[in-house]
């Protein structure tokens, strides 16, 4: 089948379309409050923090209050790039990966985000998670239409925020969803298993072990666990010892 | 005066060039014409917005995933969320099925589930998950839906033209066959 897509046009139009948001610095200044809040996997394209949805699509991040969920009232919405996939927080900042980049963003104030720092790489899929020195980006050119040429897990020195800088790549199959709990980095790579690094040394990720015989798309580290979205279910591992996960039980049909 | 002038001019020498590259360059791709091809027909199922609790189902197309508490919510992909519990985490259960057409995303707060049906946001209060209910709409909040669609909806014959859809234009509801159609550069398998 042949397509060529308007929607494509319009991608490399907006390309250069570069468009300045303007959110004004709020006097809104309270720390997010994640403490009453659930946990997403780094495929999302929907996160909360405290009582904000924060949503991307292809170009935007939008906002909306939930204070009332009966009422979600959009608060801003702005253009940040394109082909932008999944978003995910860390404390008072939003990492928002796209087909060509990472984004940071402040949520100083959180119906507002503002843009903090920005890195561009080749062109791939890439989730993104941090932690409060690092984030962590894959790319992968394995079964997706991304485009991408890399099957890397890229690491961002983000202690400077506002210039985050590459400095480590390490190759892996088909690197995917990812999670990081105390010490340890989980990377989905599909039926090449769940790889698990030691990231006690920040930005030299030290593969310890694969998990292998399922299907590992995403993963959240939640309350000493980590479960995992499988292509077709879930599954429990035991995080006690965060660099050893041990199989708890499995949700197929 | 002579400034405006010169702007007429300017002006009239882009509109002229302008046209010259449209006649050689996309110009001459739309006035590609298919004797007979089809077209997308964009509107509003509204059968497409109903939400309803259901009981658990098999996961297939299995989701994205969100967690809050003791349990698990995943996305059956444009179906709907299964919900499941996992306080014993050896055994966890399958609490219900959540039926949202056009699924792809979950995130859940105070027993409400956050998530899209179709392009639209909603808001689903599930306190009682057999008794799901819709208490909020935002249409049009994720049109990022229509990119995925716009893919994936595709005349039902084999081996014919169709106009590829346009994501900006909304929901692919049917299709109808026209005679000297141009734009048609899709093609079946």
């Amino acid at each position: 089948m042949k397509i060529i897509l308007p929607g494509r046009l319009l991608q490399l139009m907006l390309i250069f379309a570069v468009i300045a948001s303007c959110s004004k610095d709020g006097n809104s200044a309270a720390a997010p409050d994640t403490a009453n809040n659930g946990a997403g996997g780094s495929l999302a394209r929907y996160t909360i923090v405290g009582d904000y949805l924060y949503l991307v699509d292809d170009y935007n991040l939008d906002v909306y209050d939930c204070h009332n969920l009966a009422n979600p009232v959009r608060k801003s919405s702005q253009q940040i790039g394109f082909g932008i996939e999944t978003i995910y927080p860390f404390r008072d900042k939003l990492f928002i990966g796209s087909t060509n980049g990472m984004y940071v963003y402040s949520l100083e104030d959180p119906a507002a985000p503002r843009l903090e720092g920005a890195v561009t790489h080749v062109r791939a899929c890439d989730p993104v998670v941090a932690n409060d020195s690092a984030a962590y980006v894959t790319l992968r050119n394995f079964g997706t239409t991304c485009g991408g040429t890399e099957n890397v897990l890229n690491v961002y020195n983000v202690k400077d925020v506002q210039h985050p800088r590459l400095v480590r790549t390490v190759t892996m199959k088909s690197p995917g969803g990812l999670g990081i709990h105390q010490s340890a980095l989980y990377v989905c790579e599909g039926q090449n298993g769940l790889t698990v690094f030691d990231i006690s040394k920040g930005y030299e990720p030290l593969e310890i072990r694969t998990l292998k015989g399922k299907d590992y798309q995403d993963v959240i580290p939640y309350n000493g666990l980590l479960i995992c979205h499988l292509s077709d279910g879930i599954c429990f591992y035991d995080l006690s010892d965060p660099l050893h996960p041990v199989e708890f039980g499995t949700v197929k049909n | 005066m002579r400034l405006q002038l010169y702007t007429v001019v300017i002006l009239a020498l882009m509109a002229v060039l302008g046209s010259s590259c449209f006649d050689n360059g996309w110009g001459r791709r739309y006035q590609d014409k298919k004797p007979s091809a089809f077209v997308p027909i964009y509107g509003i199922d509204s059968s497409l917005r109903t939400i309803a609790s259901a009981s658990p189902q098999p996961t297939v197309a299995a989701g994205k995933i969100y967690t809050l508490g003791n349990r698990l919510y995943q996305v059956e992909n444009s179906k709907g969320i299964h919900i499941i519990d996992y306080q014993d985490v050896n055994h966890p259960v399958k609490l219900a099925f959540i039926t949202i057409p056009g699924c792809s995303e979950v995130t859940v707060r105070n027993n409400v589930l956050l998530t899209n049906n179709m392009n639209d946001l909603v808001s689903i209060d599930i306190s009682d998950v057999s008794k799901a209910k819709l208490i909020a709409r935002v249409p049009k909040a994720f049109n990022r839906y229509f990119f995925d669609q716009a893919v994936v909806a595709r005349p039902a014959p084999s081996n014919v033209y169709y106009v590829c859809p346009d994501p900006w234009q909304g929901e692919v509801v049917g299709w109808k066959v026209e005679k000297n159609v141009e734009g048609a550069f899709c093609k079946t398998n």
